[in-house]
């Protein structure tokens, strides 16, 4: 007896006499659901709604990240009394994912953005602030040698949060130049 | 026989539409077995009262009685009734009898001795019909009806009742002579009963109309032919009407005979050829896919006929899904037209003038479009028409009642699609 697609028994070989699709035509594919990481909590996802945060996986949202890098014009701009200062001979680009509440940057374990390797960077040296209107801010911690944005040469006051926008760019220690983006994507279109 | 069975329509479907519109087309050729098939025919005369109103009826109505008889091959068997307030068999007593030449001489000369009075009950008459045709189950059985009247003496709920008993049973032609009968009723009649319903205004008319009526009957070669349609789970049958040489709604006939399969029935068939509009809602699939929507049947008993498909294919291109198909177009505006008219001579009778000119101007508009001459023909008996292409028409001033009730009666008769 033939078998439709949907395998339905057929009694009839040219369509199936139960749901009427045609007996030999491509199965529709099967959808495995993959894992996707929940754009709001980062929690892992399998179907529609994130177990984590209840976010419907088919709503769009719009995603930060911060892509820290070590910045040769920042580095050249820096003026320094120490001769021993080289730029990194080995780059390493680095995309960390903003994803909720206090993201910091220093130096060391309790850094989220851990630049160790920039003597510049004070141990806590700013953090990145998720603000309630679903933006993020940047709040200079009181670091030693002070944070600026974009080409502003001026550093930024410690303690005042400064709103971020897509394309910000925050020149922190010896090189480190982090970049903010900002884009609305859905979950399924994560890397 | 043979049955073609051809399917238009335009298969291609927007994502997530659910209708599927067909027309299939049902061609019976070739003649019967060398044996021709058995029949059996039974003749209803109303004898009431009315019918020596002018007495050009009932001497009419004997002429035309028998010339039917006359048409009756060798060996069918025959009844002649007479309808009033009650019904009886003129000839033969009793059962029915295998026409032969003493037969026919013997019923002619039973037909000559009819006498008129009394009332109208055609309940009555189609229920002694349905009992002469006990017994015949194997064979045609066909019933031509004849009344001049209303059906006064019998409550609307019993020729209802009747009705329903008879269905299946035989097919029943009617006519209506003179103009002081009901066309609602009767067309309620031959509706039920897989016939034809005409008007015969002129009793002179009545001779050759029973003899072509009885030759087609004779023609038939298979009795009890139903269209069986299948269709998918979850699917919902929105009509299926017999839309071509008549409008005839089956839908409400339906019989389910299976999983997913019902029967319609469409009486017997002779050389001739039927369309019908099968609308069907199915679940919509992903575009690209191509489902079954629906699988045409024409069966006798256990023995299919002919068969043909519906299918529905969802597509994204809007050239394709856009397209409509000339056929389904044609028979949803011969549908519209059978409606419209029935809608305005209602409105007419009723001395709703405007409603009834804009019924009957839209109708002349939808006759001029589909070619449908005829209806175009009988409604310029009733309305002036001004323009029949936006349909603006004046409704006549003096209109004979024979012009009205033919329109009215005819109201179903629809056009063929033009091909090429």
């Amino acid at each position: 007896m033939p078998t439709c697609p949907d395998g339905h028994d057929s009694a009839t070989d040219d369509f199936c006499d139960v749901c009427g699709r045609q007996i030999g035509a491509v199965p529709v594919p099967v959808v495995v659901t993959a894992e996707k990481p929940c754009p709001v909590c980062g929690e892992s996802v399998v179907g529609r709604f994130c177990e984590g945060c209840g976010h419907d996986m088919t709503v769009a949202v719009t995603a930060w990240t911060a892509v820290v890098a070590a910045d040769r014009a920042h580095f050249d701009s820096v003026s320094s009394t120490d001769e021993e200062l080289v730029f990194p001979a080995v780059r390493r680009e680095r995309v960390v994912p903003l994803v909720d509440g206090d993201v910091h940057i220093g130096r060391g374990a309790s850094a989220e953005i851990d630049l160790a390797g920039d003597p510049g960077v004070s141990h806590r040296h700013a953090v990145l602030r998720a603000d309630p209107a679903g933006g993020w801010t940047l709040t200079d911690s009181g670091s030693t040698n002070g944070t600026t944005v974009n080409d502003d040469p001026e550093t930024i006051a410690a303690g005042v949060p400064m709103p971020l926008r897509d394309g910000d760019r925050i020149h922190v220690g010896a090189w480190t130049t982090i970049t903010i983006r900002s884009g609305t994507i859905r979950a399924g279109e994560h890397a | 026989m043979t049955f073609q069975v051809d399917v238009y329509q335009n298969e291609y479907l927007p994502a997530g539409a659910r209708e599927v519109n067909a027309i299939v087309t049902v061609a019976a050729t070739g003649v019967a077995t060398a044996a021709p098939t058995a029949a059996a025919e039974v003749i209803i005369i109303d004898c009431s009262g009315s019918m020596e109103y002018p007495r050009a009826k009932l001497v009419a109505a004997k002429q035309a009685t028998c010339a039917a008889i006359d048409a009756l091959r060798d060996g069918v068997a025959f009844a002649v009734v007479a309808g009033t307030d009650t019904a009886s068999t003129v000839y033969p007593f009793g059962a029915l009898v295998a026409a032969s030449q003493r037969t026919r001489r013997e019923a002619k000369a039973a037909v000559q001795r009819l006498t008129s009075g009394g009332g109208t009950a055609i309940g009555s008459w189609l229920s002694l019909a349905n009992t002469l045709f006990r017994g015949h189950d194997n064979a045609l059985r066909h019933a031509i009806l004849l009344t001049d009247g209303r059906n006064e003496h019998e409550k609307p709920a019993h020729l209802d009742r009747v009705l329903a008993e008879c269905e299946g049973r035989f097919v029943c032609d009617c006519r209506g002579v003179g103009t002081d009968w009901e066309v609602a009723e009767l067309r309620k009649v031959s509706t039920a009963l897989l016939g034809t319903v005409d008007i015969v205004a002129d009793p002179a008319g009545l001779t050759a109309d029973f003899t072509a009526m009885t030759a087609d009957a004779m023609g038939k070669a298979v009795a009890d032919v139903h269209l069986r349609l299948w269709t998918p789970q979850g699917a919902k049958v929105r009509f299926v009407k017999q839309v071509a040489p008549s409008m005839v709604d089956l839908t409400g006939k339906r019989a389910d005979t299976g999983p997913r399969n019902g029967d319609y029935p469409t009486g017997a068939w002779g050389t001739e050829s039927r369309d019908y509009h099968v609308c069907v809602e199915v679940n919509p699939a992903a575009v690209g896919d191509v489902m079954l929507a629906g699988r045409v049947s024409l069966v006798a008993g256990d023995e299919v006929l002919g068969q043909g498909m519906v299918k529905a294919v969802w597509t994204d291109d809007e050239v394709l899904s856009t397209r409509i198909s000339k056929e389904v177009a044609h028979y949803t505006g011969q549908a519209e037209l059978a409606g419209v008219i029935q809608e305005g001579m209602q409105a007419r009778r009723e001395g709703d003038v405007d409603r009834a000119t804009a019924k009957l101007g839209r109708a002349v508009k939808l006759a001029a479009e589909s070619g449908n001459t005829d209806t175009a023909k009988l409604l310029s008996k009733v309305v002036d028409v001004v323009d029949p292409v936006t349909g603006t028409v004046r409704l006549k001033a003096k209109v004979s009642e024979a012009d009205a009730m033919t329109l009215d009666t005819r109201s179903t008769k629809t056009s063929r699609v033009r091909r090429g």
